[in-house]
């Protein structure tokens, strides 16, 4: 089932602004977190990124609210706060892997396997237009990349995927 | 190319379908964003006091010039300086004739805010790990016992003693800091939080975010610290870079390197009591133990002191105030009574 990126507006109450992130919040954080566990490859750190920018939208839902995506800004301000985290602490090292979410190709289409071998960049593109739905021109509003540089990333990465596919078969 | 293969797309979502899926609630949330927002308040309030303090600094000294002064005691420290881990026996800094035997199963040092050696007996016996005192007067110690056991006491000044056996199956486990509330512990998993009233815990940090071993993490640290809503670490693979680090929520900071003092490796820590300030202790490669003082704000290096010439020296630290950091500089251990050396450091 594909669920809408936008915010539903409908919800009534005494609190429009506190129930419309409620409605957001649930329509919306689980599909967060499995678009930034891909990317980040930790199931962990990304439980913890998507709280921390789900308490930073809350904190300034009438702005984030108002976006054309919502679910893309949640995604990119947790993608930062993790890999800033990561940065600091491994001085720009591979992310490393989470025991509970093993790299291996034991998913009927190893996907995690082949979602591996790309760059966290790579990866991030992608999960915003699939897992997120977003288009090429909301991915580069949501991670603040130019068009250009969205379709770049996208084909580096389907070429490797692709690659891997064939030599599966 | 601009469309994704339908393959490729049932690929991605095989990968997220394989996440455990989200476990968190949105209460939870709710928790976080009034912490943010708390804590956006207190650093605006501090702010606001430090500048009032500065600019009403001025008349109050000038009021204090005429005024009478009683004889006073000095004000409770803001951290109490404690000697564990220095078996021996010591000089008493107010020159008292007998010596002062510490550890062992006897006894647990302290300095007080006007430089005296003064004495605690944990009830119970035993040898102890590591004794942290807090400002209400409470020791908190945690140290083995025979059969396994490892013994979590808070002793109060009057003598009341609580004892918890905290060890989960023959894990390690190390005290890393304690406030009123709450003994920070060093599990296999990362740091844990236990209410010191009703034994419960819950995991602050874990090892993995920590970037330390899942083994023992507290025997891959150097040194840490807890005050508040932050945590110092200094990992012995990079002991000179502490790690400042968020634990509420929990996030990296910034490090605070003091490889341009010369540093070889850090061995104590302690953060000021609004968390504003780092003192630590160090010793260099050709040898010595130094004090520094950093600004946890921007790793500005605000002091830097020897305090032992000898690096086999052990040297403990604490803030007397939010300026002020005194220690003690605990010689090698020796079948004489070795004298204790006490030092201020203002900032």
């Amino acid at each position: 089932m594909v669920v809408p990126t936008a915010a539903p507006r409908s919800v009534s109450s005494s609190d429009p602004a506190v129930d419309g992130f409620e409605a957001f919040y649930r329509a919306h954080v689980d599909r967060i977190y499995r678009a930034l566990a891909v990317t980040l490859r930790r199931d962990d750190l990304a439980h913890e990124a998507v709280d921390e920018a789900m308490a930073r939208a809350y904190a300034k839902w009438p702005v984030v609210g108002s976006l054309d995506n919502p679910a893309g800004w949640v995604f990119r301000v947790g993608l930062n706060w993790a890999t800033s985290f990561w940065r600091k602490l491994r001085r720009e090292s591979p992310l490393p892997v989470d025991a509970d979410h093993p790299v291996s190709d034991t998913t009927p289409t190893g996907a995690l396997f082949m979602l591996a071998e790309l760059p966290l960049p790579q990866r991030a593109v992608i999960t915003c237009r699939v897992l997120l739905d977003l288009s090429t021109a909301e991915t580069a509003e949501a991670l603040g990349l130019t068009e250009g540089t969205v379709k770049s990333r996208l084909s580096r990465g389907l070429a490797v995927l692709r690659t891997q596919m064939s030599s599966e078969e | 190319m601009d469309q994704i293969p339908r393959d490729i797309e049932l690929a991605v979502r095989a990968a997220a379908e394989d996440s455990k899926g989200y476990a968190g609630e949105l209460p939870g949330v709710y928790r976080r964003a009034r912490r943010r927002a708390r804590r956006r308040v207190t650093a605006v309030a501090s702010a606001f006091v430090v500048l009032a303090g500065l600019v009403g600094g001025g008349l109050v000294v000038r009021q204090r010039q005429a005024a009478y002064e009683p004889a006073v005691a000095p004000p409770a420290p803001a951290q109490r300086l404690i000697l564990s881990g220095v078996a021996g026996e010591y000089e008493a800094p107010q020159n008292l004739p007998t010596p002062v035997r510490l550890g062992g199963n006897l006894q647990i040092g302290e300095v007080s805010a006007d430089d005296h050696l003064i004495t605690h007996s944990v009830v119970g016996g035993g040898s102890y790990d590591r004794s942290i005192g807090l400002p209400d007067g409470r020791l908190v110690s945690l140290g083995p016992r025979s059969g396994g056991a490892m013994l979590l006491t808070v002793q109060s000044l009057g003598g009341e003693t609580q004892q918890r056996d905290i060890r989960q199956m023959a894990e390690p486990v190390a005290l890393a800091a304690a406030d009123a509330a709450t003994a920070y512990l060093w599990r296999p998993h990362g740091l844990y939080a236990h209410d010191l009233a009703g034994g419960l815990e819950r995991l602050v940090i874990s090892s993995a975010m920590l970037d330390v071993s899942e083994a023992d993490p507290g025997a891959a640290l150097d040194a840490a610290d807890v005050v508040g809503d932050r945590l110092i670490i200094a990992g012995k693979s990079r002991s000179c870079r502490p790690l400042l680090l968020g634990i509420d929520p929990p996030g990296g900071v910034r490090f605070l390197p003091l490889t341009s003092l010369g540093c070889s490796r850090v061995t104590d820590l302690r953060l000021s009591p609004s968390t504003n300030r780092l003192a630590v202790t160090y010793t260099k490669a050709a040898g010595g133990v130094r004090v520094a003082v950093l600004s946890t704000e921007d790793g500005a290096i605000l002091a830097d002191r020897e305090v032992a010439t000898a690096s086999t020296c052990q040297v403990r630290i604490a803030w007397l105030n939010e300026r002020v950091v005194r220690g003690v500089t605990v010689p090698p251990r020796s079948p004489e009574p070795q004298e204790l050396s006490l030092f201020r450091i203002p900032t």
